[in-house]
């Protein structure tokens, strides 16, 4: 499990890293909880990364611009959504 | 709907352009046991599958298989930013270069585009869910074969995080043809014989016979 970090210190890397394996994790426990709906303990898992992916997302798209268009609206530009760096880009990873 | 997230699912950054390597790893996204095959696969198999369980699996691998399309188009654009044309020409990539200059277009190793008959959609459940674990296995091996001939650290744990992903995929199809024997065992009159029916399409036998 992920250890809590306090996301006002955290580097532009740093943050994008966590908002990653929170959402790895997502993946991960998504696949197996298809063919395993019942086990409580991988939902719980998955709910406790959800909330951390959630909160990281959310301080990344503050700060270095939108990941999903619902992060993006008014208050940040348009550009913060189209005109920061595309995943394939190296400097974007 | 598919929600775009602007993020690579393992991150890709290249520090020693290689068209060679480029051209090879190509094979991943336009090949026979690549990934837009694979999450084209899934994503068309699923309407005709007979448990919501098992459209739930071929949904979210198929979505993930997606991501690693991705992944393989920004190891590609990486892998030959930056470099002269007599360098693309002297890493073997000229016959690619003619054709398409940098652009991501989906062909195999040699060069062949990408054909919607390396993979089926048969409508049948057992018979693709068995064609999504060979996917799987195939798509491993030639991760593997990736990982024999190249030997540049970047490539080579981004490549690692791929074919580590193909052996989870195997393993929840591996369990989702199980959940399929299940009700295949279920449903037909003969336990001895389950298969003789098609469970995306036919009535259950058990049902007929009351």
């Amino acid at each position: 499990m992920m250890q809590r970090r306090s996301l006002d210190k955290m580097e532009r890397d740093e943050l994008l890293d966590a908002v990653r394996q929170c959402r790895f994790y997502m993946t991960d426990l998504s696949l197996y909880l298809d063919t395993h709906p019942t086990d409580e303990n991988a939902l719980a898992l998955f709910t406790e990364h959800k909330a951390m992916f959630e909160e990281y997302a959310a301080e990344y798209a503050k700060r270095f611009g939108a990941l999903k268009q619902c992060q993006t609206g008014a208050e940040y530009g348009w550009a913060a959504w189209s005109n920061t760096p595309w995943p394939w880009e190296k400097e974007a990873n | 709907m598919f929600e775009y997230m602007k993020a690579l699912e393992f991150p890709v950054k290249i520090a020693r352009p290689n068209a060679r390597t480029a051209k090879m790893i190509a094979t991943q996204l336009g090949g026979p046991n690549g990934e837009l095959g694979a999450s084209m696969r899934y994503l068309n198999q699923r309407y005709a599958m007979p448990l919501r369980e098992a459209a739930a699996a071929l949904s979210d691998i198929g979505t993930e298989e997606l991501g690693h399309m991705e992944m393989i188009a920004a190891l590609m654009t990486q892998l030959t930013k930056g470099l002269t044309t007599d360098q693309l020409e002297a890493q073997g990539f000229a016959d690619y270069f003619v054709d398409h200059t940098l652009g991501v277009y989906p062909v195999n190793a040699s060069g062949v585009p990408f054909s919607v008959e390396t993979l089926q959609s048969l409508g049948d459940a057992i018979a693709d869910i068995n064609e999504d674990l060979a996917a799987e296995q195939k798509a491993r091996t030639t991760y593997d074969n990736i990982l024999r001939l190249t030997d540049d650290p970047d490539v080579r744990q981004v490549i690692r995080f791929l074919r580590e992903r193909e052996i989870v995929h195997y393993q929840r199809f591996g369990e989702t043809l199980r959940l399929m024997q299940d009700y295949l065992a279920r449903y037909s009159n003969d336990p001895a014989n389950p298969y003789a029916w098609n469970p995306s399409f036919d009535t259950p036998p058990i049902a007929r016979k009351r």
